[in-house]
């Protein structure tokens, strides 16, 4: 499996939310972006998408 | 969302309302807490509301990563977190792609066997050639990242 750029809401350069992504959780409405180095990015909102030859993900933030 | 923090807990938030309205906050945590607080904010008509929520999760500030690399429009004196320098993470990736090209050439591997299964013996190898180029590509790779370990 290879590492995934995640973005928000749709694929672009500025939605980037975090690159080199070696793991996704998702648990109680929160989704878990961890990268190579263990950094970690947590966001209110739900994984919609994973393109696992195009490795990359889509996040939705949650509507407040 | 999280985005960045500092030594103080400080961070910004993004969220999107029901209407699109997409918000960024920046505040500080200077204590401990269960993550449970209220954020008031203007929207463009005046409107001043606050929300209050929580986050049913546990991290601590000093865990939780940047949300991007460096080079990747943060501002890394001002970010507040121990970063590893561009130099070591970048030769975690390269371990990372040493190891996953060895994965992909053994997947190969696989794949050509299969093929002589079915009888494809040029078909096979060929690609067993491209598997020994390919792991010689990489012990290039894997002799440059323990150099640069050294």
């Amino acid at each position: 499996m290879c590492l995934a750029m995640v973005y928000k809401t749709e694929q672009k350069a500025e939605n980037l939310l975090l690159s080199n992504v070696q793991r996704i959780d998702c648990k109680d409405g929160m989704v878990y972006l961890t990268d190579l180095m263990e950094r970690q990015v947590v966001i209110e909102g739900e994984l919609v998408s994973v393109d696992l030859v195009g490795n990359t993900a889509i996040v939705i933030p949650r509507a407040v | 969302m999280h985005l960045e923090h500092d030594e103080n807990g400080a961070h910004t938030h993004e969220h999107t309302h029901a209407d699109g309205t997409v918000h960024v906050h920046e505040h500080t945590h200077p204590h401990e807490h269960e993550h449970g607080h209220s954020h008031e904010h203007t929207h463009a008509d005046g409107t001043v509301h606050s929300h209050e929520h929580t986050h049913p999760h546990e991290h601590t500030h000093e865990a939780a990563g940047c949300g991007v690399h460096c080079g990747e429009g943060v501002n890394c004196a001002e970010c507040g977190h121990e970063h590893v320098s561009p130099r070591q993470e970048l030769i975690a990736l390269m371990k990372y792609m040493v190891g996953h090209n060895a994965s992909h050439a053994n997947e190969l591997a696989q794949l050509a066997k299969q093929l002589q299964e079915l009888g494809e013996t040029t078909a096979y190898e060929q690609i067993m050639l491209a598997v020994s180029d390919f792991e010689k590509g990489n012990l290039r790779l894997s002799t440059v990242l323990a150099a640069m370990n050294a």
